[in-house]
């Protein structure tokens, strides 16, 4: 066997059940059909669990995965991705984050965590230097991730630590629960803390100091430089000054930022929770996912006065300022910044969080939900009631334990299918898919539902450098970009260094880093292969053309007199299948695109 | 002339402290025009913000709407008509 460089070059699996650790060697193959990250991810759930399975029973695992590029000198590959099948949509889920938990778990010698089983008393899993424990976790059982963090650290008495956290809506099981890491960062789609939670594992800390070996250190130091000074172009440094929060008004402007529960796509109060009014009220520091990014588009605000003085928060990003703001009907930015910090600590995907909330003030206001139901007038635009409910869903107490089934489930319970805006359970997020065509076709598709990452196809249809509205060629265009950022997903790196680290850049750093050369094409089809496997999954769990498909607000309910009809989707989705080599009645991958992907 | 109606975003806004102007343009105007008169108002170099050298198209640094709309990349036969409404944004979609 051949050295894996940039790899750590093993797998470490940990049985809960039996409490049994094992560690296992990374495979030439998988590394080289994979790539890492969420290639890895998706070919161990793939291989490893039974279709159809309860994703909160014992049957269920967790992954953890990092990348070939992590732990190097490369300062925009500091994420790792969390794997399983979810408990919010049932197919595939993924989410990603940031910290000190990728690198230190490659240093610790493994690139892969793959949890299973279930303990039957909460613990926490120390992995430090190689050395692995399970540790009783009774008494952080209950606390907030933060506290949870916290404990776990001084238990440790090792700063030097990535830690990942659940916090109460993980414990209680809350469909759409996160998973934290190092305080401020969250992998919150999907729901895969209540994976965590139901498996009994409260936190992960890790720490390890190995050298990672790369096959041209030089050549790493390199791009690292360049990636560094191409950093300081003015793209980039809008990117530092605004943060996420930036593409506010930018989103408002064309009527396509998501409003009072997708009723409108313009919120005529956008200016008290833009950037503008960020940097000049709340803005303490500027902040990386670590401190070498160059980036730096992490805001960390404190609240200085009124009700909230004294809320802190590494946020909030565009995504959670629209849920929990204009979706909510809320132009109280140091509301939003609360309801974020209490998302933070209870540990809920704020976009899910605050579209579930949302969901139920039109159930109220629409009087499907009373206050006798709520205990309290749940009305959009009160700040109050959001938090109140916040809390409720993560303790699932009263009307939070329906709610905390997410919007889906919740709206069939409630018979208020037609107000829930989702996509395969996924809340949608805040690019109204109305006026953004190929934004609609990346949420019917994408593999964990209505997801605005995998092709980022709001980007250019936001700027212009597409039609938002044509339909012709967003199908190509949704393509191409899930393959190529899957492969971003797969080393794994930040999209948004996107306009400073193209697919010639990835190239380049994969061949200093692990010896191999691959071509800009083979790269692009590994990012296919993931694509097609991922759709496999999902297709194992019943998912079909019918599956693809957009909520009714967004189908049927005008904004600025425009849907995106069934027709216009249709139209969309054909030509996204015959680039993509699937049936276009089923949905499925044929079999010549999955023998020429060596997928079968 | 045609007026148009020219509102300002982030930067754009906090240099030349309005949230919004009214512009009187010379019939079959673009955007360069506009750009050149904002310049003599305000003294603030316009067109190298928002304009790439290198092409003469838009720079990809920024975002420009018309009528809620934005400008593509090569917008070179765009002419204003009375009433348009054009937004500013010296900066671009930063992600999340």
């Amino acid at each position: 066997m051949i050295p894996l460089l940039g790899y750590a070059g093993r797998i470490l699996r940990v049985d809960l059940t039996r409490r049994v650790f094992k560690t296992e060697q990374l495979s030439e193959q998988l590394v080289k059909l994979y790539m890492g990250g969420n290639g890895f991810g998706v070919k161990i759930l793939y291989d490893e669990t039974p279709p159809r399975i309860d994703p909160l029973s014992v049957e269920n695992k967790l992954v953890f995965a990092t990348g070939p590029l992590c732990g190097t000198a490369l300062p925009i590959a500091v994420k790792f991705g969390v794997f399983s099948k979810s408990p919010l949509t049932g197919i595939l889920g993924e989410s990603y984050s940031s910290g000190f938990f990728s690198e230190y778990l490659k240093r610790s010698g493994y690139d892969v965590l793959i949890i299973e089983g279930r303990s039957e008393k909460p613990v926490f899993l120390k992995i430090i230097d190689g050395n692995v424990e399970l540790c009783d976790a009774s008494g952080i059982w209950g606390l907030t991730c933060w506290d949870a963090e916290d404990a776990v650290r001084s238990d440790l008495g090792e700063k030097r630590l990535g830690v990942l956290t659940i916090g109460p809506a993980g414990e209680n099981l809350v469909k759409f629960a996160c998973v934290t890491s190092d305080r401020y960062r969250q992998a919150g789609r999907c729901g895969l803390g209540a994976v965590m939670g139901a498996k009994k594992l409260k936190a992960i800390a890790v720490y390890g100091s190995d050298k990672i070996e790369v096959a041209d250190p030089e050549g790493v130091l390199s791009i690292a430089r360049e990636v560094v000074e191409r950093s300081k172009s003015a793209r980039i440094e809008h990117h530092r000054v605004y943060g996420t929060l930036g593409t506010l008004e930018i989103v408002n402007d064309q009527g396509a930022l998501p409003t009072r529960n997708w009723l409108y796509g313009f919120f005529e109060k956008a200016e008290n929770v833009s950037a503008e009014f960020m940097l000049k009220n709340t803005l303490v520091r500027d902040v990386g996912c670590l401190e070498r990014c160059p980036i730096k588009c992490g805001k960390y605000n404190v609240v200085r006065d009124g009700q909230f003085k004294g809320t802190a928060i590494v946020g909030p990003e565009y995504q959670s300022t629209y849920a929990l703001g204009p979706n909510c009907f809320i132009d109280d930015f140091k509301a939003i910044i609360k309801a974020n910090e209490l998302c933070d600590k209870l540990g809920i995907d704020t976009i899910s969080g605050g579209c579930t909330v949302a969901f139920a003030m039109e159930c109220f206001e629409r009087g499907i939900l009373s206050e006798e139901d709520v205990g309290f007038e749940l009305r959009f635009g009160d700040p109050e009631a959001l938090i109140k409910l916040l809390e409720l869903i993560a303790y699932r107490k009263g009307i939070g334990n329906i709610l905390a089934e997410g919007s889906k489930k919740a709206s069939e319970l409630l018979g208020a299918e037609a107000l829930a805006v989702h996509v395969k359970g996924l809340e949608c997020p805040g690019y109204d898919a109305r006026v953004l065509k190929g934004t609609a076709l990346q949420y019917a598709v994408s593999s964990r539902g209505a997801c605005h990452l995998r092709a980022r196809v709001q980007v250019p249809e936001l700027t212009g450098v597409v039609d938002r509205l044509e339909l012709k060629g967003k199908g190509r265009l949704v393509k191409d970009r899930e393959d190529l950022f899957t492969v971003f997903d797969s080393l794994i790196i930040c999209k948004f260094a996107l306009p400073i680290f193209d697919i010639s850049d990835i190239a380049r750093a994969y061949k200093y880093v692990t010896g191999y050369s691959l071509s800009e094409k083979e790269i692009l089809t590994i990012g296919e292969r993931i694509v097609n496997l991922e759709r496999l999954f999902n297709v194992r769990e019943g998912v079909s053309r019918e599956w693809d498909t957009l909520p009714k607000r967004i189908l049927f309910h005008p904004n600025q007199g425009i849907v995106t009809s069934k027709e216009e989707l249709n139209t969309m989705l054909n030509e996204y299948y015959k680039l993509r080599g699937w049936d276009l009645e089923t949905g499925k991958p044929t079999f010549e695109k999955l023998r020429r992907l060596n997928l079968l | 002339m045609v007026t148009v109606y020219v509102e300002f975003r982030g930067e754009a806004k906090r240099r030349l402290g309005v949230d919004k102007l009214t512009v009187k343009l010379p019939e079959n105007a673009g955007f360069i025009e506009l750009l050149e008169e904002l310049e003599r108002r305000s003294g603030w170099s316009f067109k190298n913000e928002f304009i790439d050298e290198s092409t003469g198209g838009l720079s990809s640094k920024v975002v420009v709407l018309v009528n809620k709309t934005p400008l593509r990349r090569d917008f070179k036969l765009l002419k204003f008509k009375n009433g348009d409404t054009i937004v500013l944004f010296p900066h671009t979609v930063c992600g999340g």
